[in-house]
This record gives structure tokens, sequence and C-alpha cells, in this order.
């Protein structure tokens, strides 16, 4: 409970804290060790974008972690999300939060009917038909009969949000603190939200589902009702996500939303954890705070910062064998670990072994690529 | 007795593969009926026709006197049919007791529930020893009995087993049978059992159906059909 | 309440505790860089000094110190295909400030020092870059930054905050049209090269000559596409056929069968050097085609003739260079340029663009020369907008700026190629707006 308070407390003040001359500098020295990224207005804006890809990863980690279907075109969603956000405040006089309401929505709508084809497909046909969605994206945008409203390559160029000044709000605080509160609100919403519907019902109709179709059918869920609900819902993460980038980016266009970012948002949720919150909230620090680290790390051990991706592969696979659940399990994990566990995980340490645990992680499993006991239904009595 | 399960002439089949031809059958309350037959015979399609994954195209299929060849597969589930699956079907990456709870999902009577599980635990004092580890880490045997208790947490008055000695060691599997009939005994709960092994199902059930290409070649009380020269030969040595 | 909880609180601790920890093994070498703010309120109330009209912008002094002008630029270096601009662009700009720095002591005798932030060419990690740049490295000015749609994205934060936008490395016509006093354009823009490459396709060919254009489905393709449009007006020739692409495209055999198909005479072509390669190849080799093709200056690289394949199938192609190339080995300022690469490169070659590295560098080192050793980042704008007649060493057209005319190079020559490399010809063509 106190752990609870404290962190409120600690996102609540967090964009004071630099104003404060102790904190400020002891910010700032954390910046210049680390590289983190956490001081001054520009650690403010960090930490809104931090809220920005929890409410996107949050909604990612809904669709594979739990209900265990792949996306390597989520992008895809977070554009639909910023272009609705963008659209309605560019062209209309909308109000910021029904127009987020209304990208929220739509996207939902969006991730609805993409998920009723996805029924038919599985593993390693779902991951390319949504990498299709991502790559044919940029050529929608800037097709002729929507170019009126997306502007085409060009992009939206939105005001940059200031703070309103009924209230008098803007006597409190400055932009960059008025755009994180604007961000940080709806992201712990969401978040505890998410929290929430993962241990409902429809939370463990997901489970089912991802661990055994076959089961879940026995067990009375309606497979094909929740596979595609779990796409309108992380498409609906994706939607908010998307609006609040647009509203923090005050610019969006075709190219805002790259193929590698998308297959990075997947490799963050399995290194943050599948199927957990703390997963997600630990993949957004990672997605948000690990260019700045790896920079410093760069020049501290000198290796071309170009090599990020060699550096992300290679711990990717140490994740995935040393900590399946990510490093959300991995702390989960750490009050019930004991030297002996330790030796004997080390002891047992074989090529073979760890191969055998990459073929079971998650991930190998929802991509296809994992052992598979289950039947197929439609083979019937083989 | 009650007649919980009629199969009534039916016929199903995939695209133009015909898998049932004219299958009549019943099953009673508290009555364990066992279903035989050699590969492609028709034993899964029988259970996949239950359990609403395959549409008769002819026939009817009757639960406590309603009518269920049309219904929903999760509208059956809540009707009282529960299936453990062939191949088991545990969720792996949950441990006992949440598979145990998601047996119970479509219950919304949670103090019930709660007592379900106990019984469960009665049945299977392994799972209560075993609930908060994984099911991926459980032996054979014992995901076969979760896979049970999780059919059972559905509160069902028809339990349809497909298969459960599959990859057992005959040890474990006398065991998983003898609680089956304490089960059927204890709960009046009817059970429809397809296996392989002929005898140890018949050993449990009161009567049984030899299915050949589709349709009931033979019906009769299991002591007889324990007799017969044609299922001894067949099924038996 | 389940584990998640005792996790998070856990983690919570465990990252304070290391921060303390890591504050107190370092809070020993951190006195020195203590401003990183943009804005310092002791300037504002300064007379201002020259360009009156230009008092708005604060005489901020951020990123100077007495021995230092520390700059930052935004370029993708990493993660996507414009990488090839950002890793040759820089360590020509690099070479070139460390020459300054060593032969000449730096600028008024401060060094200059060159931040580059990667921005994977995502208009998001741009915004993200830039601010690091600004608001925690605290830059006195962002210099070439690369990429229309990144550039967009980042303008307002930058004209907002009056820092200085110099020399943006896009021909888009957008941040210096209409003039944003802070920012300053650098390449040519797509519509006068276009409109260059229209009038040469007027002049050379008979009329009624059928022109065929390939462009980027893009700003990029659809500004060259106007400036084609305008050099061809009232000369009796027409575009007959527009093909485009995708930028994650770069196999160009459909567009260049349907040209083919349509008959046309000559072909223009804005495309980058991937797409350009593709486009010579597939006409020379796999269509035997030897129809006229003239491509934008953005592929004016040796990469071009490399991929169109072997044989010369290049040879001829006609593009527009606002550069010395490189392979003009007598040219007084690309020897020079080789000499300052191979002492102060960091390994890496001499290009075209390493070459437009440097001569981006030039101008920057003009400008703060100019803006004299109580350079701020008003009379930094001024210095910039009285650029005459600013030849740089590998240059073909001077450079005039003034406050109402922030594009930096509006003069440019053609090339064809020959062999390996492309050799300039012809007359130049100037389009400055500067009288």
């Amino acid at each position: 409970m106190i752990g609870w308070v404290l962190l409120g407390l600690f996102l609540l003040f967090f964009p004071y804290l630099h104003t404060w001359p102790a904190a400020s500098s002891f910010l700032d020295s954390v910046d210049n060790t680390t590289g983190l990224g956490i001081g001054g207005t520009f650690g403010v804006f960090q930490m809104t974008t931090l809220g920005v890809w929890l409410v996107i990863l949050t909604g990612l980690n809904i669709l594979t972690g739990y209900s265990g279907q792949i996306s390597l075109g989520h992008g895809a969603f977070v554009a639909a999300g910023a272009y609705i956000t963008a659209i309605l405040l560019d062209q209309t006089a909308t109000p910021l939060v029904v127009a987020i309401l209304a990208a929220a929505i739509g996207t939902a709508a969006i991730g609805f009917a993409i998920g009723i084809p996805s029924l038919r497909l599985t593993g390693p046909y779902l991951a390319i038909a949504t990498l299709a969605i991502i790559v044919s994206m940029p050529q929608f945008l800037k097709w002729d009969k929507v170019s009126e409203w997306t502007k085409g390559s060009t992009g939206i160029d939105l005001p940059s949000a200031d703070v309103p000044t009924f209230l008098g709000l803007d006597r409190f605080m400055d932009d960059s603190q008025w755009l994180y509160y604007s961000v940080m609100v709806p992201a712990v919403i969401m978040t505890v939200l998410a929290w929430n519907l993962t241990r409902s019902r429809i939370g463990r109709a997901f489970i089912a589902l991802r661990d055994s179709e076959i089961g879940a059918q026995q067990m009375g869920v309606n497979v094909s009702l929740y596979k595609t609900l779990a796409f309108a819902i992380s498409a609906l993460y994706a939607g908010v996500g998307g609006g609040l980038f647009a509203y923090t980016q005050d610019f969006v266009s075709p190219d805002s939303f790259g193929i590698f970012q998308s297959i990075e948002f997947l490799v963050v949720i399995v290194i943050g954890g599948l199927a957990s919150t703390l997963g997600s909230v630990l993949a957004a620090i990672f997605f948000v705070y690990q260019d700045g680290v790896v920079l410093r790390l760069a020049e501290l051990i000198g290796f071309p910062e170009r090599l990020r991706w060699a550096f992300f592969g290679v711990g990717l696979i140490l994740i995935m064998i040393v900590a399946p659940n990510g490093v959300a399990g991995l702390v989960q994990r750490l009050k019930t670990l004991r030297p002996a566990t330790v030796l004997e995980m080390l002891r047992q340490a074989r090529p073979s072994a760890m191969i055998s645990r990459l073929r079971n992680h998650p991930l190998a499993e929802r991509l296809g690529l994992g052992r598979r006991d289950e039947h197929d239904p439609g083979d019937e009595e083989s | 007795m009650i007649r919980v399960l009629k199969f009534q002439d039916v016929y199903a089949s995939y695209g133009s593969v015909l898998a049932l031809q004219g299958v009549s059958l019943k099953v009673a309350e508290g009555e364990v009926v066992a279903l035989l037959g050699a590969n492609g015979a028709g034993k899964s399609s029988t259970l996949r026709t239950i359990s609403g994954l395959l549409r008769p195209s002819k026939g009817i299929v009757e639960f406590e006197g309603r009518r269920i060849d049309r219904t929903a597969p999760e509208r059956i589930v809540q009707m009282g049919i529960s299936q453990v699956p062939e191949g088991r079907q545990t969720f792996t990456e949950l441990t006992v007791i949440e598979n145990l709870r998601l047996g119970a999902y479509t219950r919304r009577d949670g103090r019930a529930v709660k007592q379900d599980l106990e019984r469960v635990y009665t049945y299977f004092p392994v799972l209560a020893e075993r609930r908060r580890q994984q099911a991926g880490l459980l032996s054979g045997g014992e995901q076969q009995m979760l896979a049970i208790g999780r059919a059972l947490m559905a509160k069902p008055r028809l339990l349809l087993l497909d298969e459960p000695s599959l990859g057992l060691a005959p040890i474990l599997v006398r065991e998983i049978f003898e609680i089956i009939g304490k089960i059927s005994k204890e709960e009046g709960l009817a059970i429809l059992v397809v296996e392989q092994d002929a005898s140890l199902a018949l050993g449990i059930a009161s009567h049984g159906y030899v299915l050949e290409t589709g349709t009931v070649a033979l019906h009769d009380t299991a002591d007889n059909l324990k007799k017969s020269d044609s299922v001894r030969r067949a099924y038996l040595e | 309440m389940k584990l998640p909880n005792v996790g998070l609180f856990r983690l919570v601790l465990l990252l304070a505790a290391a921060m303390m920890v890591l504050a107190i093994a370092c809070s020993s070498d951190d006195d020195d860089d203590g401003d990183g703010e943009p804005t310092e309120p002791a300037a504002e109330t300064e007379a201002p000094s020259d360009g009156d009209d230009l008092s708005f912008i604060p005489e901020d002094t951020t990123g100077i110190t007495d021995t230092e002008i520390l700059i930052g630029s935004h370029m993708p270096l990493s993660e996507s295909s414009a990488a090839i601009f950002g890793t040759q662009i820089v360590p020509g700009m690099q070479a070139y400030f460390a020459y300054i720095n060593e032969t000449e002591g730096g600028v008024n005798g401060r060094k200059i020092r060159l931040l580059v932030g990667d921005d994977h060419y995502l208009p998001s990690d741009t915004n993200t870059v830039v601010r690091k740049l600004v608001e925690q490295d605290g830059v006195f000015a962002i210099v070439s930054g690369l990429g229309t749609a990144q550039h967009t994205a980042v303008f307002e934060y930058l004209t907002e905050n009056n820092i200085p936008d110099l020399f943006t490395a896009t021909g888009a016509t957008l941040f210096t049209d209409p003039i944003t006093r802070t920012t300053f354009g650098y390449n040519p823009n797509y519509v006068q090269e276009g409109n260059a490459i229209g009038t040469y396709i007027a002049e050379n060919f008979p009329e009624g000559t059928r022109v065929g254009l390939l462009i980027q489905n893009d700003d990029f393709g659809n500004d060259g596409k106007d400036g084609i449009e305008s050099g061809l007006e009232g000369s009796g020739i027409t575009i007959t056929t527009t093909e485009t692409y995708e930028a994650v495209n770069s196999d160009m055999t459909a567009q260049v069968q349907r040209l083919r198909n349509a008959d046309v005479d000559v072909i223009a072509a804005y495309t980058l050097p991937l797409q350009s390669g593709s486009l010579i190849n597939n006409a020379r080799s796999t269509l035997d085609w030897d129809v006229p093709i003239i491509i934008s200056g953005v592929s004016a690289d040796p990469i071009t003739i490399l991929l169109a394949g072997d044989a010369g199938q290049a040879e001829g192609v006609i593009t527009t260079a606002y550069l010395t190339p490189t392979s003009q080995t007598e040219h007084p300022g690309i020897q020079k340029h080789i000499e300052i690469m191979a002492e102060y490169g960091g390994g890496a070659d001499a290009t075209n663009l390493s070459v437009y590295g440097q001569s981006v560098a030039e101008l920057t080192v003009k400008v703060f020369r100019d803006a004299g050793q109580d350079i701020n980042r008003r009379n930094v704008i001024a210095a910039a907008e009285q650029v005459r007649d600013f030849l740089c060493s590998v240059c073909l057209g001077t450079i005039n700026l003034s406050p109402t005319d922030h594009r930096s190079i509006e003069t440019f020559s053609f090339a064809i190629a020959e062999g390996d490399s492309w050799v300039l010809f012809g007359d130049l063509v100037s389009y400055e707006s500067t009288p």
C-alpha cells in the first residue's frame, strides 16, 4: 500500500521535481552518469512520452501477452488513433477529450474489423498479415481519396499544446507540465483498467484461449468473439495512445510509424514481461529510456551506437532464456530465488537446454515456431 | 432412469466426407457409457456433434429433452455438458487452481464454485497439493486429472471423456478410471467415454456402443460386450 | 491483491536505491555544466545590437562558453535506409569542424562541438533527440537537421523557442516559404530543381516529345513534378504518363514497364539512389530501351551508377548537382576535402555526401565568425541573413541570404554519367532570389 502511495506522489509531483534545486541537481547527476534523461524539462517530456507508450504497450500486451495473438503491425493502430485525433483537432473544433474518445472508438472498430479475418490466421500467418498492414499504411494515408483529410505525405502539423487559462491553470504550470498531466492521467487510468480487465472474466477467457483454444472452447469460452474482442481492446488502447501521441508530438505523418518501431513494440513487451501489467510498465520504461542509456554505454565501452539492434537481439535472446516471463517475471522471482537455485540453473545450462527454453518461450509459441502439442481441431481422429 | 442424452439417426460430415451415417445412442443419468471403435469410426465426431463443434446434417441430438443440434458450443457448456478433450488441453501457463477456476467460467454462483473446488480436491488430492504449480509442470497423469477436475468445475450433468488413457502409464490409467467410476456413482453424473482400451472402458461402463464407419455396429451391456466374440477379437485381444 | 504490487514497489525502491548510489558515485564531476535551459532570463533585458526587427529573439548564449560553441543536429544514423545520408554527412561536418578547431583554434577562439542525435528517420524520435539536445545538452543551435517529415516534427518547437535552425538538410519548400526568421534552408528546393529539369527538356527535345515521370509518392516527388511542369510550360512538350512508388519499395520493374508501354520519349525521375538504379537497370538491361533519363540531384551519387548495373548502363544519364563531385580530383576544394577527411574524418571516406557535410559546416563557420566575439542567438540570425556571395570551397555557385530569402543554395549545374562518376556540363542555372 505504501508503495502505491509513494508511486502516486512521485507521478503527481514529478513535473515539479526539477524546479526544486536539490532534486534538480540530483536528477541531472543521474542523467550525467546513466544517460537516462529524467532531469529538467526534457525529463518531463520523456516522462510524458512514457505515458503515451505505456498506453500503447499495455494494449499490445493484452493482445499478445494475454490473448496470445501476435501483431507485428501494431503501429498501424497507433497511426489510426493519431490520425483520427489530428484530423479532428486540425479540421474541426472538436475538444481534445472528444477527439481522443473518437480515436478510441474508431480504432477499436478497425481492430474489430481486422480481428475477424485474423480468426483464420495463427502464428506466422497472423504475424505476416499484421506486418502487411503496417507496410501498406503509408500508401493508404497518401491515397488521393483520403489525402484531403490526412494531408498526404506532408502530414498534419498541429499547433503545440498550450496550458489552458481557465481556473488560472497557467499560473501553476507551464506547457510541458500541462502536457505531462494530460497524458499521465489517462495513462494511469488505462493501466489500472487493463490490470482489472486481465483479472476479470474477460481476462481469464483471453488466457484460456491463449493456452489452449480447444480447452477454452470446452470451458464455454466463445473463441471467435474473444479473439476479435482482444483485437478491439488492444486497438482501443492503441487509439488512445495514438491520440495522446498526436497531442504531445503535435505532428503526424505517414513516416511517423515505422515497421521497425512496431517490431520494437513486441521486443520491449517480451523484455518487460508478457501477460503482466508490470511487464507493460517496464516495457514502456525500457522503450523510452534505453536510447539514452545505450548511447551512454556506447560512449563508455566504445561500440558504435548503430549496433543498438545487435545489442537488443542478444539481450532479447538472453531474457528469453533466463527470464521467459520478462523482467517483470524476474522481479517477482527475486524473492524466491536462492543461491542454490541459481547454481542449479547454471549447472543445467547446456546449449540444448537453452534452445529448448527458446523453443518453449511464449513468443516462439505465438509466432508458431515453438513446440506444438495441440491437435488441429479439424483433424478428425488422426 | 432419466435420459440425459439422446442421439437419433444422426448424420454429419466434414465437407464431402461422411463421418456419421445414422448414429443413434442414449445415455441416462448416473450411467457410464463406453463408445468403442477403430480410428475413423466416428467416435470423436460423435463427441464433437454433442459439444456443438460439428453440426449434424440430419437427425436429432437432445440433452435432457431439449434439442441441442443447432446450439452454440458455449451455450451447450452452460446447459451442462462438459468435455475433457483429447490431449487434455490444460492451460499450461496457469496454475492448477487457475485452471480449475477457468473450468467454472460459465458459472456465476461464486460460493458454490468454492465448494466444488474442494470437492474436486477430494477426488484428486494431488491437485490440492499442487494447486499453486503451473499446469505445464505437472506429469501426464496429473494433467489428465486436472482436465477432468476442470471439466467437473462447470458442474456438468453429462461429462464427455475423449481418450483419457492416451499416453499414460497403465497404473495411472487404472487409478483415473477408478476415480471416474466413483464420480459417476457419487454425483449421479452421466459419462460418455471414448476409449481405445476397450477393457478399461467396459470395466466402469454399464453398457457400450461399438462404432464402425460412422454407424453403430453393436450395442449391448458392458458384460455382454466383454463376452462378445467380435469385440474380443477387435478390441480386447 | 496479488504479486504485481509487491513487484512494482520493490522495483521503485530498487531504482531509487540505484539512482542514489550512482548519484553519490558521480557527484564530484557534475559541477561544470549546470544550465540546460533554453532561455536565460538575463539575456532578455539587454539592448538589441543590430537587426532591430530581430529583437524578438533573445540575445541568448546557451551553448556558448569562452572556449566552445556547442551545436546539435538530427540525422538518421541507423535503422533506416536513410542512414546512408547521416552516416556520410556527419563525418564530413565533424571533420571540417575538427579541422577548423585544430588549424584555426575554432571560431573567434571558440571550438565548435557538434552533437548528433540519431532519430532513425522517425519524426517522433526527432522530437525526442532535438528536445534532448536543446533542453539537456543545451546546444546553441540546430544545424543541418535532415528529413522533411522529421524536421517538421521539431520546426514549431525550434521556432517557438527562438533556437537558430540553420541550413536544414531538405529541399522541401515549407521551411523557407514563408520565411521563418530563425530557420534557414540549405538544399536547392525540388520545385526549382524540377523547373531546371523541365527547362532542360524544353530546350533539348523537339516539340511533341512525350515525357514520362517516375516520382516518389511524397512531397519530394510532388514538388519535383510541380517544378518540371512549370519548366515545360509553353514548350509544347507535355507529361504524358506519371508513375509513382512508395519509399519502402526499391524495385521499379513494373513502373518502368508501364512507362515503356506508354511509349514515352524521355523519363524524368524524382527517385532516391536505390530506385534510380533500378530504373536505369530495368530500362537498359531488362527492356533494352535506350530512352534518355534525367534524375533528381538527390541521386547524383556514384552509388546510383553502381546500382544501375555493370557495363556502363548509366552512361549518359543526366542529373543536377550543386556541389563539386569527388570524382573531380583535380579540383582544389575536393583535394582539400580528401585531405581533411584523411586527417580528421575518423576513418570515413570522402564521398559526395561528406562533401555536402563539409559545405554545410563551412557555411556554419562563416556565419558564426560573422556573428563576432559576442555571438548570441539573435546576432547569429542577423549574420546569416547578411551572407552575400559566399562561395564555399566545394560549391558550384555562391550563397546569398537575406531577411526575405532563407534559401541557401539556389544555383546548380547539370551533370552526366561518365564511367563510374558524374561529370558536370553546361552553364550554371541560377534561381537566386536575393537581389
